[in-house]
């Protein structure tokens, strides 16, 4: 799947890792490219901005963590939550629309 | 002379990139950078680990992390998303503050028993309006909303409407009572909402450009 398709929803993606537990980005990364076996084709650099822009946002809080090398870890907040659960309803709704259009096409 | 590795040429490059970026603070800067850092060593060692040589797993890294160019337009995004949030809780500000300013106003009209009928009707709708682009502007505001181009003219008139009121108000103490100041001011005021009526379709159009 290529940047483009994914970039719309990325922020939900990083949501939705962070749920499970707390990861520093390359996690992030590594959590994201694991679970959707390989399918997101996304430059690992442009999650970096995702994930400030989610931190500014209220969505997530980080700090460093001085285990081993020097690193910050995100997690999410409890709007994150909040946001994550809305966009999961919003999600669902949309791609019960898409199958019900794309069925009704097949 | 050693050359210098794929990742530190990489990282020389975006640190360059970055303090272009006028918004971005000093602190940010080197946060991007360190987790910049962080993640393309752990991905080279990963690729170093799983055979490639250390020259090749330095330049897979930054191959995957993606290009320079890439990379500083996703920051000037976030660059901009952030000064827009600046100028949002400036309008914010300003437009609170003209808010409390117009609902005087709208009190003395009501207290008024000066002029027609017509014209205590006509000063109390300008006022009602000012006062309701104002608390429309706030609620907006503070609910974190995208940017509004409607919202913003609205802001943009009550931002001159406030600084003609403090014109106004300080020739009116240094020359005397003017019988003009209503006529001026909602001219002033129907002036810059034409103002920010212009500046919407602005960027209406650039929006759909």
């Amino acid at each position: 799947m290529e940047g483009d398709t994914i970039k719309g929803h990325l922020e939900m993606l990083i949501l939705a890792t962070l749920e499970v537990r707390p990861l520093h980005g390359y996690a992030v990364i590594e959590s994201l490219h694991r679970v959707s076996d390989e399918a997101f084709d996304l430059p690992e650099g442009t999650v970096y901005p995702a994930l400030h822009r989610l931190e500014r946002e209220g969505f997530l809080a980080s700090n460093w963590t001085s285990e081993g090398r020097r690193r910050r870890v995100y997690r999410l907040t409890r709007s994150g939550k909040k946001a994550l659960s809305n966009q999961k309803s919003d999600w669902r709704a949309f791609s019960l629309a898409v199958q019900s259009v794309l069925g009704a096409r097949g | 002379m050693t050359e210098p590795s794929p990742i530190d040429v990489f990282l020389v490059l975006l640190r360059r990139s970055l303090d272009r970026r006028r918004w971005l603070s000093g602190y940010r800067c080197h946060r991007v950078m360190t987790e910049v850092e962080d993640h393309l060593r752990e991905t080279a060692r990963e690729l170093q680990s799983m055979g490639a040589s250390p020259e090749e797993a330095q330049r897979q890294a930054v191959e995957r992390f993606g290009a320079v160019d890439q990379i500083a337009r996703e920051w000037t995004r976030f660059d901009l998303e952030g000064l827009q949030g600046l100028v949002r809780l400036a309008v914010g500000f300003l437009a609170a503050l003209t808010t409390i300013a117009a609902t005087a106003m709208v009190i003395q009209t009501l207290l008024s028993n000066e002029g027609t009928l017509l014209w205590n009707v006509s000063r109390f709708l300008a006022s009602a309006y000012t006062v309701a682009i104002g608390s429309l502007s706030i609620v907006h505001i503070w609910s974190g909303r995208p940017y509004s181009p409607t919202l913003a003219a609205g802001a943009l008139g009550l931002l001159v409407l406030g600084i003609l009121v403090m014109i106004r108000s300080s020739y009116m103490a240094l020359v005397g009572p003017d019988p003009e100041y209503w006529i001026v001011l909602l001219g002033g005021f129907m002036t810059a909402q034409a103002a920010g009526i212009l500046l919407d379709l602005g960027i209406m159009k650039r929006k759909l450009a």
